[in-house]
């Protein structure tokens, strides 16, 4: 479960070019809810997905992610617990162009006490499910986009999270890959994962399999 | 665990290749530079220190108006008398400048039945009596010099010039070979007379008077008495030379590695700095490997092993090629800067003199300073906000 | 400096990083510890979170370095004996100068408030909290001062030496040790200064099994001080088979195949382990039994390698020394 309670973050404080991304958020996500971000691009809804994913510090407030306050969490902790729980699609997917498939799905994995065998057994189920196997020795840059989007979403599956925070997935998407993601997405919900997707697409609203659609202007649920 | 990162931090300077290519062989190249002139300095003290060894403990020089003058032979019987000295020898020798070549010859002269006052004379000494002691004036080569005699023609016989300008020809009777390069290269052994002969030394006097001293305790107390004995003698004792020699070499190579090692510093500063800024591309690779769950430390730990990786690998290619430069290859340009501490002399062979010293004072300078210089620039490539960079 | 050796000039220019790099962690640990607050949300804070992993790494690096580079400095003593009329071995180089025993104590006692603060820094990490981050930059602002007097100690030494003057070799110190507080102690009769030493050891495995920190702790200096007085006094004058040559320096060279190294990083680690445990439990409260073992094993293994050396030769000779 995802609380988020009186959350506030501002870029550049105190400076003259001072930016307020988020204002007051309250916001809870019960387990196994997709719940759709919208709100246009400055909302702050990218903000807010990087705040649930302990990847940025919050300026005041805090969230709680099963019971555990993760936005007061020092690096290596909040590093930790986005390698064990969220798995993250980022809008420009994000892949290290100049290594192969392989390689940028267990990048996660690389710093862990897992061994090589282990990791390379999850490699392979991931690439299985998505059927990228055939792919896996290829540099991504020499992907298409929907290889390349069917990579980063093994990479972010690749340690079994239990959130999925997806950011403006189908920004660079055509109809059938929009589509297919949508399948995916369908396909966790029914893997009872927690999802978050912070999205203008309006392909993602009014959804039957959504549970919650949260609407953000300026940096405010409304 | 830490090898996946390992290998992770080999991929990626492989995967960046040029650079870290450039940034390599700029440290290689100072390494070898560093690395040559510690084992050419180090191979010629050796060198030195071997010849040193053979060496009397105490030498009697006579100086008039602070030059080196012939001295009187009877004092080597005055000095005999000294208790714990063991023998007092007269020594007739001088530097022949072959005007051919550039390169001067040592003359050594001895007298077969004669105590001699290095082992290797004694042999030669031995050896060569007939020659020594025949009717026709003859000589004894070192290897070395016969090649350069050979070289100027000179197969069976030399011919001196004298002071007086006439020229003495003397037959070249033997070769001997020596047990350090640097002596057999320039050294010529004749009898005592022929040296005088070729010299104009007076029969009264001699070059210097060389002391053998078995007890290393008493040498200081008998150089000492050598001294009030005869107060216009130079008395050098075998430790004074080994320590001078020392110090020379050490102040040299030290002021180099002094100046060098500043040149090294501000290359490093200004060719990280340009080379290893980092590009928007590294940025937006570390923000997504934080992204999916690495820790600063991690980042970190990457960083250090690229740095390990590219000076370790400088370190050995460049020692290794340092090695071959100047012991295959006898190191030419650099051996003639260090080889002017004393007169012109020729050619010979660098001995091989690679120890542990050198290898960790090399390690020391050029490793350690390096991962130095990326310390910062390390820490803030793995600091850097993540959710700034992927946007 | 009187000295130019290129071995005491890389040592020095090291030297010149450290004191780069230890003032930079100095001033941002006096930061650090001043407005540390970790459950604050401001830009300091996160600004100060990442200035620590700087210091850390800054220490991480001059810890790791200043391991070899104490052995290289013990080699290059060794060298320097060369040039100085006099001494043989490092004894002579170390006494050549009022500072140079000095410099050797505040070496090894920084190795080991290094090697403390690494392991503080370890089990702060392990904690979401960091609970002993500001004990454990309060710590470093000390370490910092020590580690200064040691650089300027060092400098001040080499610039000291004078190749002119001669210097007594261990011959004649050890009789009469390098500070004369140790030469009563080597008056003593052999039968109690073994007692003293392996009885601190047997004190040493009592309060082991009793899992008495503090006092293990303390049997561990006990240790210390027994075991470098009965190597000086005795167990050095059977590795070099003399009754006379008694030089704790002698043993690091290659006559006696390195044996010195050996016996002092096992003591010398083993003591860390043992008196380390004290202060990391007192201060963190953590559990330090793996450091009881490795105190132990270390010093156990050097009091195996320092007995067998009389223990050989009363084998093979049928007498003592």
């Amino acid at each position: 479960m995802i609380e988020v309670k009186n959350i506030s973050k501002k870029f550049n404080e105190n400076l003259a070019n001072e930016v307020i991304a988020l204002n007051d958020i309250n916001l809870t996500i019960e387990q196994g809810e997709l719940a759709i971000l919208k709100g246009a691009s400055g909302s702050g809804k990218s903000t807010l997905l990087s705040l649930i994913a302990a990847l940025s510090k919050p300026t005041l407030g805090e969230v709680i992610v099963d019971g555990q306050r993760i936005s007061k969490l020092p690096d290596n902790f909040s590093a930790l617990f986005r390698r064990e729980h969220i798995g993250f699609i980022f809008q420009k997917f994000n892949l290290i162009s100049t290594l192969n498939v392989y390689e940028n799905i267990i990048t996660p994995l690389l710093p862990s006490e897992i061994n090589r065998e282990e990791i390379d057994q999850k490699a392979h189920k991931v690439m299985a499910e998505f059927s990228i196997t055939h792919k896996k020795e290829v540099k991504v840059a020499n992907l298409s986009g929907g290889e390349q989007q069917r990579v980063a979403i093994c990479r972010a599956l690749i340690n079994s999270p239990k959130i999925i925070l997806a950011d403006e997935p189908t920004a660079n998407l055509d109809a059938f890959l929009t589509d297919s993601f949508l399948d995916f997405i369908q396909q966790m919900k029914e893997e009872k994962k927690t999802i978050m997707i912070a999205t203008h697409d309006p392909v993602f609203f009014n959804l039957d399999f959504t549970d919650r659609e949260v609407d953000m202007r300026n940096g405010q649920i409304i | 665990m830490k090898n996946n990162l390992f290998e992770f931090a080999l991929n990626s300077l492989l995967r960046r290749g040029s650079k870290n290519i450039f940034i390599t062989i700029i440290f290689s190249l100072l390494i070898f530079v560093l690395s040559s002139v510690f084992l050419i300095t180090n191979a010629l003290k050796t060198e030195l220190y071997s010849t040193l060894e053979a060496l009397p403990e105490i030498i009697v020089q006579k100086m008039v108006a602070g030059k080196q003058k012939d001295i009187e032979i009877e004092r080597s019987d005055q000095i005999l008398q000294i208790s714990g000295v063991d023998d007092a020898i007269a020594r007739v020798w001088g530097y022949y400048y072959f005007e051919n070549q550039g390169v001067n010859f040592s003359i050594i002269g001895i007298d077969s039945y004669e105590n001699q006052y290095k082992e290797n004379l004694a042999i030669i000494a031995d050896r060569f009596t007939d020659t020594l002691n025949s009717e026709k004036p003859s000589m004894i080569v070192g290897q070395a010099v016969y090649d350069i005699l050979k070289q100027n023609y000179y197969e069976d016989y030399f011919y001196f010039v004298k002071p007086d300008g006439d020229s003495k020809e003397v037959n070249i009777g033997g070769i001997f070979k020596s047990s350090t390069n640097l002596e057999s290269s320039d050294t010529i052994v004749m009898s005592k007379e022929l040296v005088r002969e070729i010299f104009n030394l007076d029969e009264n006097y001699a070059t210097d008077i060389v002391v053998k001293v078995p007890n290393p305790k008493e040498v200081s107390t008998i150089a000492w008495k050598i001294k009030e004995l005869y107060p216009d003698t130079r008395v050098i004792t075998r430790e004074d030379i080994k320590v001078s020699y020392q110090n020379i070499f050490d102040y040299k190579s030290g002021l180099f590695l002094a100046f060098f090692i500043l040149a090294i510093f501000t290359f490093f500063i200004i060719i990280y700095d340009k080379a290893s800024g980092l590009s928007s591309e590294e940025k937006k690779e570390i923000g997504i490997l934080k992204a999916i769950g690495w820790k600063i430390d991690d980042i970190l730990t990457v960083k250090l092993y690229e740095a390990l990786i590219i000076s370790a690998t400088s370190f050995f290619f460049a020692l290794t090629l340092s090695i071959a430069y100047v012991y295959l290859l006898e190191a030419p340009l650099l051996r003639d800067i260090f080889m002017g501490y004393s007169i012109l002399k020729p050619e010979f062979k660098l001995p091989f003199s690679l120890n542990f010293q050198v290898i960790a004072l090399l390690f020391f300078i050029t490793i350690p300073v390096y991962i130095a210089a990326t310390i910062i620039p390390s820490w803030k490539a793995a600091t850097l906000e993540a959710d700034e960079v992927i946007r | 400096m009187s000295l130019t050796t290129p071995d005491v000039i890389a040592l020095l220019i090291l030297d010149i990083l450290f004191v780069f790099f230890a003032i930079i962690s100095f001033l941002l640990s006096i930061r650090i510890v001043k407005h540390w607050d970790l459950d604050s949300t401001s830009s300091l804070q996160y600004s100060l979170e990442k200035q620590s992993y700087l210091v850390a790494t800054v220490i991480k690096y001059l810890f790791f370095l200043k391991l070899p580079l104490f052995i290289y400095f013990v080699f290059t003593l060794d060298l320097i004996a060369n040039v100085i009329p006099g001494a043989m071995c490092a004894a002579g180089v170390v006494n050549a100068t009022p500072y140079g025993f000095y410099l050797f104590v505040i070496k090894l006692i920084n190795l080991y408030l290094f090697g403390i603060w690494l392991a503080l820094h370890h089990y702060d990490i392990q904690h979401p909290g960091y609970p002993y981050s500001k004990l454990k930059f309060t710590f470093f602002i000390l370490i910092f001062f020590l580690f200064m007097a040691e650089i300027i100690l060092e400098v001040m030494m080499f610039s000291a030496i004078d190749p002119h003057v001669i210097v007594s070799c261990c011959g004649t110190l050890f009789c009469a040790i390098e500070t004369s507080h140790v030469s009563s102690f080597l008056v003593l009769p052999d039968w109690i200064i073994l007692s003293a030493f392996y009885g601190s050891f047997i004190l040493l495995l009592f309060f082991y099994r009793l899992k008495n920190i503090f006092a293990f702790a303390l049997a561990n200096v006990l240790y210390l001080a027994a075991a470098l007085i009965s190597l000086i006094a005795f167990f050095s004058t059977y590795v070099y088979e003399l009754p006379t040559h008694n030089c704790p320096f002698c043993l690091l060279q290659s006559d006696y195949y390195y044996i010195g190294y050996f016996f002092y990083s096992s003591l010398f680690t083993g003591t860390f382990f043992g008196i380390g445990s004290f202060i990391i439990h007192f201060a963190t409260k953590e559990k330090v039994d793996s450091w009881f073992k490795l105190s132990m094993g270390f010093n156990l293994c050097y009091l195996i390698l320092v007995s067998l050396y009389p223990a050989l030769f009363y084998l093979k000779n049928g007498v003592w020394l």
